[in-house]
C-alpha cells in the first residue's frame, strides 16, 4: 500500500503530536510539578536552616541575658519581703516593744490577701471654675492635677494592728525603728493619745514570692518579749524635736549575721 | 561510422531521482521525529537531574535541620528566650510595685518633729493620729488665735500637701479651746 504525500505528512504530524503529548504528560509536566514542589520544600528548609544558623549563636547571649535579668529581678524582689506568717512578723515588732518597754494591750492580725500596692497617697483635687481656668490660661500658670504612681500588679498584703501603752518619746522612737526596716512594711495607721499614753499602730506588710530565697530571713528560736510601760509615764514629750533615729536603727533588715534586733539573738537571722 | 548521440535527459533524470530519494519526505519526517525525540529526551534528562539534585539538597537540609544536636540546642534557646521574656515581664511588674512603694507616704518621727517644732508654746497636743496618708492633730490652747497660728506655721513649713483647719470650740469646764487640724502628707520621691 502506498501513501500519498499528504497522508504521509498527516501521519508524521500525528506521530509528532503523539510523541509530544507522551513526553509532556508522562515526563515533563510531572517532573516540572515535582521540581516546583521540591523547590518550595527546599526554600522552606533553607529558611529554617537560615533561622537555625542565625539562632544558634544567640545561645550564649541569651544565657548571659538570663543571668543578668535574674539578678535584676532578684534585686527588685529583695526590696519586698518574702511571704511571712503573723508569728514571723512578731519577730520584727515585739523586739521594738521590748526595747521601748511598751505594754502590748491588744494585737490583731489579718490573713494575707491579694492586693494591689498602694502608697497611701491622698490625691488633692483643686477646685476649678471658669474664671480660674481663664486666669490660669492668661497667666500661663496652669495647676496640674495631683497624681501618684500606681501599679496593677498584685501581691500579698497582711495587716498587723497593735494597741500599746507607752510615752510619746518612745512612740516616736518606735516609728523611726520601723522606718529603718526599709522594707515593704508600711505604717498605715498610728495614733498617740497624750491623755492616756495609748498607741494604736497598724502596719500593712506587703509580701511576694521570690525566684531564689538567698538573703531571706529565717525565723527561729524562741523570743521572750517583755515590756510593761513601767518606766514610761505618759507624756514624755521632751526630746522629740531631736533628729530622727535617736533610738538607733534596729538593723533587723541588715544582711548577713544575726539581725540583732535587741541584741538577744533568736529573732530574725539572715540566711 | 555511426554517430552516438549523448542522452543528457537520462543522466539528468538519474541525478534527479537520486536527489529525490535522498530528500524524500519520509526521510525528512524520520529525521525531524528523531531530532524531536532527542531534544525531548535531553529535556527530560535535564529535568530528572534537577529533580534529583533538589532531592539531594532537601535530604541534606532536612538532616541538618532535624539533627538531634540542632534540635536540642534550638529547644534550649527557645526555653532561654521564653525565660528572658518572662523575666522581662516580671521585672516590669516588680518595678511598678517598687515605684509605688518609693512614692508611698512614710509616717515616721520626722512628721512628728515637724508637727512639734511648729507648735506654739501655749498649744498642747491632745492626740496625734495618722491613717492612710492623713495626719489628724487634736489640740488644746488658751487663745482662739492659737490654732490659726499653728495652721499657718504648718502651711509655711510646706511639709504637708494640704493643711485643713476647720474651726475650734471652747470647753468651759477646762477653760480651753479645742481644735483639730488635718494634714495630707506628701508621698516620697
Amino acid at each position: 500500500m502506498s501513501l500519498s504525500k499528504r497522508e504521509q505528512f498527516l501521519l508524521f504530524f500525528m506521530g509528532m503530536v503523539a510523541v509530544l503529548i507522551f513526553f509532556i504528560t508522562i515526563f515533563i509536566l510531572p517532573m516540572n510539578t515535582s521540581i516546583n514542589n521540591l523547590k518550595t520544600q527546599k526554600s522552606t528548609l533553607q529558611s529554617q536552616k537560615d533561622i537555625i544558623d542565625a539562632t544558634l549563636p544567640q545561645a550564649a547571649v541569651l544565657k548571659t541575658q538570663q543571668i543578668t535579668k535574674v539578678a535584676d529581678v532578684n534585686a527588685e524582689l529583695a526590696k519586698i519581703e518574702s511571704p511571712l506568717l503573723a508569728s514571723e512578723f512578731e519577730r520584727w515588732l515585739l523586739p521594738l516593744t521590748t526595747k521601748y518597754d511598751m505594754r502590748v494591750v491588744d494585737a490583731k492580725f489579718s490573713e494575707p490577701a491579694l492586693s494591689t500596692p498602694t502608697g497611701n497617697v491622698v490625691l488633692v483635687e483643686e477646685p476649678t471654675y471658669g474664671l480660674k481656668t481663664m486666669i490660669e490660661a492668661y497667666t500661663k500658670d496652669v495647676t496640674l492635677p495631683d497624681s501618684t504612681v500606681t501599679s496593677k500588679s498584685v501581691l500579698m498584703k497582711s495587716n498587723y494592728k497593735y494597741t500599746l501603752m507607752t510615752n510619746y518619746k518612745r512612740f516616736r522612737g518606735m516609728l523611726d525603728d520601723i522606718a529603718a526596716w526599709n522594707t515593704s512594711f508600711f505604717v498605715t495607721e498610728a495614733s498617740y493619745s497624750f491623755a492616756t499614753g495609748g498607741v494604736v499602730l497598724g502596719i500593712d506588710a506587703y509580701t511576694i514570692d521570690k525566684i531564689s530565697y538567698d538573703g531571706d530571713k529565717l525565723y527561729q528560736g524562741d523570743y521572750s518579749a517583755t515590756g510593761d510601760n513601767s518606766s514610761g509615764g505618759i507624756i514624755g514629750l521632751g526630746g522629740s524635736t531631736g533628729s530622727s533615729g535617736s533610738t538607733g536603727s534596729s538593723g533587723s533588715t541588715g544582711s548577713g549575721g544575726s539581725a540583732g534586733v535587741i541584741d538577744d539573738g533568736s529573732t530574725i537571722i539572715s540566711k | 561510422m555511426k554517430k552516438n548521440d549523448m542522452n543528457l535527459l537520462e543522466r539528468y533524470q538519474e541525478i534527479h531521482k537520486e536527489r529525490t530519494n535522498r530528500f524524500s519526505a519520509s526521510r525528512i519526517y524520520i529525521v525531524i521525529l528523531a531530532g524531536t525525540l532527542l531534544i525531548l529526551g535531553a529535556l527530560t534528562l535535564q529535568l530528572w537531574m534537577t529533580e534529583n539534585g533538589l532531592k539531594s539538597d532537601i535530604t541534606t537540609l532536612r538532616q541538618y535541620n532535624e539533627s538531634a544536636q540542632v534540635q536540642t540546642k534550638m529547644a534550649e534557646i527557645a526555653v532561654l528566650k521564653e525565660n528572658v521574656k518572662s523575666l522581662d515581664t516580671m521585672l516590669a511588674e516588680i518595678k511598678s510595685i517598687n515605684a509605688v512603694f518609693d512614692s508611698a507616704v512614710r509616717f515616721n518621727s520626722y512628721t512628728l518633729d515637724v508637727l512639734y517644732s511648729t507648735l506654739p508654746t501655749n498649744v498642747k497636743f491632745t492626740k496625734i493620729s495618722y491613717s492612710e496618708g492623713i495626719v489628724k492633730v487634736e489640740l488644746s490652747g488658751t487663745r482662739p488665735s492659737d490654732f490659726s497660728n499653728y495652721s499657718l506655721r504648718l502651711i509655711n513649713e510646706a511639709y504637708f500637701k494640704t493643711v485643713t483647719y476647720s474651726g475650734y470650740t471652747f470647753d468651759t469646764g477646762a477653760n480651753l479651746y479645742n481644735a483639730t487640724i488635718e494634714c495630707v502628707m506628701k508621698g516620697g520621691n
